[in-house]
């Protein structure tokens, strides 16, 4: 593994810039990450331009015959209330997609600020961070969110974001903290720090662009276990109220016994849509693994 | 007294590693024999090969690792074609392997005693041991490499270095093999337990009348140990000989430079490395491997690769310099640096 | 057993379970709008009474549960009324004690989960390091894809489906609850069945969406043991191959993986919560479900800390397994 050159002595770019030009140029790029970027691409982009095909007014109760399995008319069947699934999953979908990235981002914020912050400083600071981190990765998670999303008025999509975010941010504070630990202690930084380069310079130039690949893997991590818990809060009934999600699709089928009237198409698409979404996740993510641990990317 | 007889024959044995960037060839046509009781060192730097050989010996390799060709002859069995039940039934009976870190070697969550025991109970049928036998061996063969009996009890965290390192003797000599392969048991320790452990492989040795291969990098420690050395360079053997004779007189240039390399107490001398790096494996220059780093260099050299051949009764070298010569010329005074052969940038591979 | 061990890990129990119930205290009453005044809204809507003021029966409310106190009183006595086992009374079927009310639901999620767990994570973990095994048949590799599959899927859509596929369409399995409900629950023969029964869909949910990742993490655990020196060794004792794959490598492998678990117990039991709401069965989740729909605050509440109090207690147990797997936590050098 190439040992990163620091900027101080040689004027190169770092570990995270030069590797990754790498590996987009080698056709070592590993196949579950050019299917997981795939695959998340095909939903974002279903997500982003979805919505102007179909006619939203088919979402709301009783614009159409209810109770309806897939036809030519309606492509996904009808739910009972007289709503069209498709309309449904079309809106549906980029909702819980922006949820996953409301708390992805919040969550990658706030876990890379304490992260930097817990690693470089220690100290009391550390100890700190530490202890409540550890203390809320060891609580379950959809606890927390319960109280916290039931403790909330009126749910929106962007409250339901940060509600998911509360607990997002401790795994990739770990993480980060973990890796600039390893990286402070690296020569280079010790090169730069005798160079007379001060504290928060050996932060953003020696530190930071090291991180790159943990990053992004962490994003996507933090994404994905987003949309998990959203669309578990959805499912009991803790989801927004004023728009449809995959998840809250899922609760009115249950709380209208869609799974024992055989209804399969009122929560069989959100169930297909949230498996491939988590699916394309995980190879991405694995994918993104591999970049950053080189150790990986040997496997014979 | 009847001659020792072969214990072990190696004969022009490869081994390469396959790679996506081509095959690095890590031992290149290697042949020696030991006789039973005899001490043999291999000495060589980081990728001359040493470890890869003595593993392939063994039969340890792991891919991308493969032995191409060669014969290896264990005793009167022919190593290369036993099939499994065969190889199992060889070894820790016939050969045994010594391995470098003990720390790491040893199963960290089984007590010492029962890693020494389930080998020999692992033997016990064809060996014909009874069960019941099988705690007082445990305990011989802790008390042949100097280790109390309490400690059988012990896991290896609870040991310490030096301890750990016996241990791990005791448990491959249990079923008292008759060749010992040693690879670098002493690199992880410090020199006072280096000299306990060496000194107990010595006795070990003796007491089973067994031959030994030590392989290491440390020419010092290698010499006091053993009668006779190999010297390794890009996985050939470049020289053989008796231990008095090749550090007396060597005959090879690389074995020469590696000797004068040794700091000594006796003289105060300027200290003289070996200039240049050892050669990519990947690549090879064609010729002699050590010619672009050796000060003897002449045409011939860069262009044939030369054979390992007697140079006296006992000692072999492979050098163009011979027959022609019978011992080497005074080194010349070149002020030049001969020029450096870079190695190749993924060699991760370690030999 | 190193009694610093222990005492060190029943500190960190505690630890854990003081900050987790600050945490749940103080979330409430941090986020603006009131869940009691809400929560009866809903009810006077549900019973039809619009014309009484919400304000005063409100305001009456609080009076009694204190809650218009400073927050540091409420603070102290919350930890009070904790330690006395009173955990507040349910809105929708006041006046019934909340304890009373889960104390009902636990010995369910209780069941089903630590059944599933254990059935998933042994067997799992011994397909997972089969798989990694270069001796162990090829064919075992083609459980990778469906393992990889199974396990970015949540529970609970599982649990969907599973319902679906053999309740619905083809009939075998109940669709949903806990057991038959016009039958007494007694403890013979019959009623034991008829428990397993109902819980056999939701158990394998359970496990089917767990052993994947079991699979996976013991097989990654396997692939990095079985590159290590002291295979190399062990083989050079000439081991049978049986012998080298349980004792030197599964048995270490296990010591990551049981860390796994302890990581995962979070998510599992969540899991197990959505798995329950998904069948109707009667453990916490069931109840948190319906407490979530009437609004019933204290009851939310109650689960939550139960949630959590009961995971802190498994950790708390997956650590005092390590000691007895790990030699080197058992005996200082």
């Amino acid at each position: 593994m190439s040992v990163a050159t620091p900027t101080a002595v040689t004027g190169r770019r770092p570990f995270g810039t030069a590797a990754l030009r790498g590996i987009l140029r080698s056709p070592r790029m590993s196949g579950s990450l050019v299917a997981g970027i795939a695959m998340v691409a095909l939903v974002v982009m279903l997500s982003l331009f979805g919505p102007r095909f179909v006619n939203a007014r088919l979402a709301a109760v009783g614009s159409v015959r209810p109770s309806q399995p897939p036809s030519a008319q309606y492509l996904l069947g009808t739910d009972s209330q007289g709503r069209d699934m498709l309309t449904i999953m079309v809106l549906g979908t980029p909702q819980t997609l922006r949820i996953g990235l409301i708390a992805g981002v919040v969550g990658l914020a706030v876990g890379l600020v304490l992260g930097l912050t817990s690693g470089f400083f220690g100290g009391a600071v550390d100890a700190v961070i530490r202890v409540l981190a550890d203390s809320l990765l060891t609580v379950p998670s959809l606890a927390i969110m319960v109280v916290i999303a039931a403790s909330v008025g009126h749910m929106t999509v962007e409250l339901m974001g940060l509600t998911v975010a509360a607990l997002a941010w401790m795994h990739p504070t770990r993480t980060i903290r973990s890796q600039v630990l390893s990286i402070r202690e690296r020569s280079y930084v010790s090169v730069a720090r005798a160079n007379g380069e001060s504290e928060p310079g050996i932060l953003f130039r020696e530190i930071m662009p090291n991180l790159v690949p943990y990053i992004a893997a962490s994003f996507v991590g933090a994404v994905s276990g987003a949309i998990l818990a959203a669309v578990g809060l959805e499912a009991i009934g803790l989801g927004p109220n004023d728009v449809h999600t995959l998840g809250t699709t899922i609760y009115w089928a249950e709380r209208f016994s869609a799974v024992l009237r055989g209804q399969w198409w009122w929560w069989g698409p959100p169930i297909v849509a949230i498996s491939f979404i988590f699916v394309g996740l995980f190879l991405l993510s694995a994918g993104l693994d591999r970049i950053a641990n080189p150790k990986l990317r040997q496997r014979t | 007294m009847s001659p020792d007889r072969e214990v072990l024959r190696v004969e022009d044995l490869r081994v390469e590693y396959v790679t996506p960037d081509g095959p690095i060839k890590a031992v290149e046509g290697v042949s020696f024999s030991l006789q039973a009781g005899q001490r043999m060192g291999l000495i060589g730097e980081s990728g001359s090969g040493k470890t890869t050989l003595g593993t392939a010996i063994v039969r340890l390799l792991r891919p991308p690792a493969r032995i191409t060709s060669g014969r290896i002859v264990l005793d009167g069995h022919e190593f290369l074609q036993a099939g499994e039940r065969e190889l199992r039934q060889l070894r820790m009976r016939e050969v045994a392997l010594i391995p470098q870190a003990a720390m790491n070697s040893l199963n960290p969550v089984m007590r010492i005693g029962d890693q020494i025991a389930d080998g020999i109970i692992a033997h016990a049928q064809s060996a014909k041991i009874p069960r019941r036998d099988v705690a007082e061996r445990v305990a011989r063969a802790l008390w042949q490499v100097g280790l109390q009996s309490y400690l059988a009890s012990r896991y290896p965290h609870q040991l310490s270095g030096g301890q750990r390192q016996r241990a791990a003797m005791a448990i491959a000599t249990a079923l008292q093999p008759k060749i010992i392969v040693a690879d670098e048991p002493t690199s992880a320790l410090d020199v006072v337990v280096q000299r306990q452990v060496m000194q107990t492989l010595g006795r070990l040795q003796q007491g089973l009348h067994a031959a030994v291969l030590l392989i290491g990098h440390d020419m010092g420690l290698v010499a006091q140990f053993a009668d006779t050395i190999g010297v390794l360079y890009a996985g050939r053997l470049v020289e053989q000989g008796p231990v008095e004779d090749l550090l007396d007189a060597p005959r090879h240039p690389y074995t020469r430079l590696l000797i004068d390399s040794l700091p000594t107490l006796d003289a105060k001398k300027a200290l003289r490395g070996i200039p240049g790096l050892p050669p990519s494996l990947l690549n090879l220059p064609p010729g002699c491997p050590f010619a672009p780093r050796c000060p003897y260099a002449f045409d011939r050299c860069r262009v044939e690769t030369p054979a390992l051949q007697p140079v006296t009764t006992l000692q072999k070298a492979a050098c163009h310099l011979y027959p022609a010569h019978t011992s080497l010329p005074p080194l010349p005074e070149r002020a030049d640096i001969p020029e450096v052969v870079a190695p190749a940038a993924d060699a991760e591979v370690a030999v | 057993m190193p009694i610093e061990y222990v005492a060190k890990r029943a500190l960190q129990l505690l630890l854990i379970v003081f900050v987790a119930v600050t945490i749940n205290f103080l979330i409430p009453r941090l986020i603006p709008g009131d869940p009691v005044e809400s929560a009866l809204q809903t009810k006077m809507a549900m019973t039809g009474n619009v014309n009484v003021d919400v304000q005063a029966v409100a305001a009456a409310y609080r009076a009694k549960f204190g809650l218009d106190k400073p927050l540091w009183l409420q603070y102290v006595n919350y930890w009070g009324s904790l330690l006395n086992r009173d955990l507040g009374v349910s809105l929708v079927d006041f006046p019934q004690p909340v304890v009373e009310k889960i104390q009902s639901a636990v010995p369910w999620t209780l069941a089903l989960l630590s059944v599933s767990t254990v059935i998933s994570f042994f067997l799992g973990s011994i397909l997972g390091a089969l798989i990694a095994w270069p001796r162990a048949p090829r064919v075992l590799h083609v459980l990778v894809p469906p393992f990889m599959l199974l396990s970015s899927v949540p529970f609970f859509l599982l649990g969907i489906v599973l319902l679906f596929t053999f309740s619905v369409v083809v009939p075998w399995f109940p669709p949903g609850g806990g057991f038959d409900p016009v039958s007494i629950l007694r403890l013979d023969v019959p009623t034991v069945l008829d428990l397993l029964y109902h819980a056999i869909l939701p158990s394998l949910a359970l496990v089917l969406g767990s052993i994947g990742f079991w699979g996976l993490g013991m097989r990654a655990m396997m692939v990095s043991v079985l590159g290590e020196d002291h295979i190399t060794f062990a083989e050079s004792k000439g081991l049978p191959p049986e012998r080298v794959f349980l004792w030197y490598g599964m048995r270490n492998a296990l010591l990551p993986q049981v860390t796994s678990l302890a990581i995962a117990l979070g998510s599992i039991l969540s899991g197990a919560v959505l798995v329950e709401v998904i069948f109707n069965y009667p453990g916490l989740g069931g109840i948190l479900f319906l407490a979530i729909a009437g609004k019933d605050y204290f009851v939310i509440q109650g689960i939550v800390l139960m949630l959590i109090l009961a995971l802190a207690l498994s950790l708390f147990v997956v650590d005092l397994i390590y000691p007895l797997i790990d030699p080197r936590i058992r005996y200082h050098p």
